[in-house]
């Protein structure tokens, strides 16, 4: 009897979570590269709703200049983020992406994304911008340690983020609340 | 069954105090009741509505970072401020359940689409949709809550409490005043009915209802007193023709009777002596409805006048038999009982006229060959003179009418004459000597009628009269 009832139990349990826990997201996750891009281009696209760059009075003044993202590297989030940038602004500016292979390319953009296809890694991009005010987002492992604004991480088969407040705020970005509370690890 | 119309006024008007006031409470706590519990819904919906936004505004970061943890612990954190939350959902834009909370007592709830911005009640639960929206207004998901309305019964037993206490106050009130007021309608009404009552059993037709105030019963009262005063008049009328008819009538029927005895004195051939006797006998009755009629007259009119001397109820009585016997042939008048030797003070003519009356009616109403018997019996106070037969006898329920006005037996035919005015006559001649006339009857068993006249010598109208007007003088 008592084995039957657990066995009951498991199995509504598994019924539960299947209905309530957001199984779409899971399968996402695990699905091939195509959908973990796309998800980290709508993160990414997210991210811009909480994001202040403090430092950039020149760019801040101007609400019609485009708001420019760099791809750094090989890098399948090109696609489903130029989608995105076709029909949704950044607030009242328009959504500018450039695929780079070099920072000498980044240029004034808003936003850096280190492709993990980028053979430097996150330190040639960070001593090249240091307390320059763009958003350095990246996805290996340990680059919010080594000074990376955002970095994507998979945990759980989700897709999660950490957010290193030290560095940003020194390159006059300013992370919104908001946002840091679905942050996976804060680093201050 | 009992329908409205067997109800008297007064319960008529109670009941319609009643039931107007129930009525009109009833609507009273119907409104009060709805107003309350649709006030309740509103502000319940608003509530939830606030609440669900509060929920929304504090998810759209977690749906857009598909945080379902945050989700969960806004919900479960917000649940505790509104602890009416049995079920919560976050959907997100394509409707699947971004995060969920369900009490810890309760089932839990899955919530259908359409997920747009909506609420609806079930009996005992509110549903509320609500939708939020990103920076951009974009639908980012939906507040799903379905809250618990224990407070509304809560409310609704109370003011079905309330109600029912106020209704019975109510109800109790309407039918004090109610009984209280009814008297102002139902009593003048009964007064009426009493009076006309009266009026019936004594035919005085003076009689007034008294009239107070100006309403409807009023109006009837005095239109009643209108309609008796015209009974009144006409009566009186009527007695009048009577009079002077029976006055002009008994004239010329005196001098016809007297001619006809003349006649009948005189030698006639048989053929010729036999109508004069036919004649004579018609008139003679003629003259005698005519003093009937007379005599009625002068009741009516207080004209009737006594002339009281001493006189012996023995020899009375004898000299009554023996005039009696020699109008009818066919029936046996005997003296039964002995003498009372009583004298008594009385009008001679008129007790004769009663007695004779008493005989010939018996006759009248008895089969031929019977016996009738007259009795006399004597008290200290009072002499009773019993007059018995062994005819057709009166019903009980006639009994206190025979001695009225133009009463005649319901069964009297043709062959039995006379215009029902003997009793009456002889009832205000026994009257006037302050006497009692009555009779016990049983249908088919005989009737004995008696008058009683008291042996004190009686005081009359007319001796009254006298000493007023000596005083005067």
């Amino acid at each position: 009897m008592r084995l039957r009832k657990f066995i009951f139990l498991f199995l509504t349990s598994i019924l539960v979570q299947n209905n309530y826990a957001s199984d779409s997201y899971r399968i996402q996750v695990s699905q091939p590269q195509g959908q973990e891009y796309n998800l980290k281009a709508a993160f990414l696209y997210r991210f811009l709703d909480y994001v202040e760059w403090t430092n950039n009075s020149s760019w801040n003044s101007n609400s019609e200049d485009p708001l420019r993202i760099a791809i750094l590297g090989d890098s399948a989030l090109y696609g489903p983020l130029s989608e995105i940038s076709r029909d949704k602004r950044a607030g009242t500016r328009a959504i500018r992406i450039r695929q780079i292979s070099s920072v000498t390319e980044i240029g004034a953009s808003q936003v850096v994304f280190v492709s993990r296809n980028y053979k430097y890694g996150i330190d040639a991009v960070l001593s090249r911008m240091i307390d320059r005010p763009a958003l350095i987002v990246s996805e290996q492992k340990g680059d919010v340690e080594k000074g990376s604004h955002i970095n994507f991480l998979i945990s759980d088969n989700k897709l999660k983020f950490e957010v290193n407040l030290k560095t940003a705020s020194r390159s006059g970005i300013k992370i919104g609340s908001q946002l840091l509370q679905h942050a996976a690890v804060i680093k201050k | 069954m009992i329908g409205l119309r067997d109800f008297s006024i007064k319960n008529k008007l109670v009941l319609m105090q009643v039931l107007t006031c129930v009525l009109v409470l009833g609507l009273c706590f119907a409104a009060f009741v709805i107003t309350d519990v649709k006030g309740y819904k509103d502000r319940k919906v608003a509530s939830t509505i606030s609440f669900a936004q509060v929920i929304g505004s504090n998810s759209i970061s977690a749906i857009q970072f598909l945080d379902n943890d945050a989700a969960q612990k806004t919900l479960i954190d917000l649940q505790e401020v509104e602890t009416d939350v049995v079920n919560a959902s976050i959907m997100d834009s394509k409707g699947s359940v971004f995060a969920s909370y369900t009490r810890p007592d309760h089932p839990a709830y899955k919530f259908a689409p359409p997920f747009r911005d909506q609420h609806r009640f079930d009996d005992d639960y509110l549903y509320v949709y609500k939708n939020f929206l990103d920076q951009q207004n974009q639908v980012v998901g939906t507040v799903c809550l379905q809250v618990e309305l224990t407070q509304l019964q809560a409310i609704k037993k109370q003011k079905f409490e309330i109600a029912a206490v106020l209704l019975f106050v109510g109800i109790t009130l309407a039918f004090l005043l109610a009984y209280l007021n009814q008297r102002y309608i139902s009593e003048p009404i009964l007064n009426l009915v009493n009076v006309m009552h009266e009026i019936r059993e004594n035919g005085d037709y003076s009689r007034h209802v008294e009239v107070a105030g100006r309403d409807e019963i009023a109006v009837l009262s005095s239109e009643f007193n209108n309609l008796m005063d015209e009974v009144a008049r006409r009566d009186q009328k009527k007695d009048e023709f009577i009079g002077i008819a029976s006055h002009e009538l008994k004239t010329p029927l005196t001098s016809v009777k007297l001619y006809l005895e003349a006649l009948a004195k005189m030698k006639h051939e048989p053929l010729v002596h036999n109508f004069i006797h036919k004649s004579k006998e018609g008139v003679k009755k003629l003259h005698n409805l005519i003093l009937d009629l007379l005599d009625v007259s002068k009741i009516e009119s207080g004209q009737l006048q006594l002339n009281h001397n001493d006189l012996s109820i023995d020899k009375l009585v004898d000299e009554c038999i023996e005039d009696a016997q020699m109008n009818t042939n066919n029936h046996t008048i005997l003296r039964e009982g002995g003498p009372s030797n009583t004298i008594i003070r009385g009008d001679k003519d008129r007790l004769e006229q009663v007695l004779i009356n008493l005989i010939s009616n018996a006759a009248k109403y008895s089969p031929a060959g019977t016996n009738i018997a007259v009795e006399t019996l004597a008290t200290d106070e009072e002499i009773t003179v019993t007059v018995k037969d062994n005819g057709i006898g009166i019903a009980d329920s006639e009994h206190k009418k025979i001695f009225g006005r133009f009463y005649r037996a319901k069964d009297s035919n043709s062959v039995i004459s006379g215009f029902g005015l003997g009793l009456y006559i002889c009832s205000q001649i026994i009257k006037r000597h302050k006497g009692k006339i009555g009779v016990d009857s049983e249908e088919g068993k005989g009737s004995t009628f008696y008058f009683t006249l008291p042996l004190t010598s009686p005081v009359t109208e007319n001796q009254v009269v006298m000493a007023i007007s000596n005083n005067k003088v």
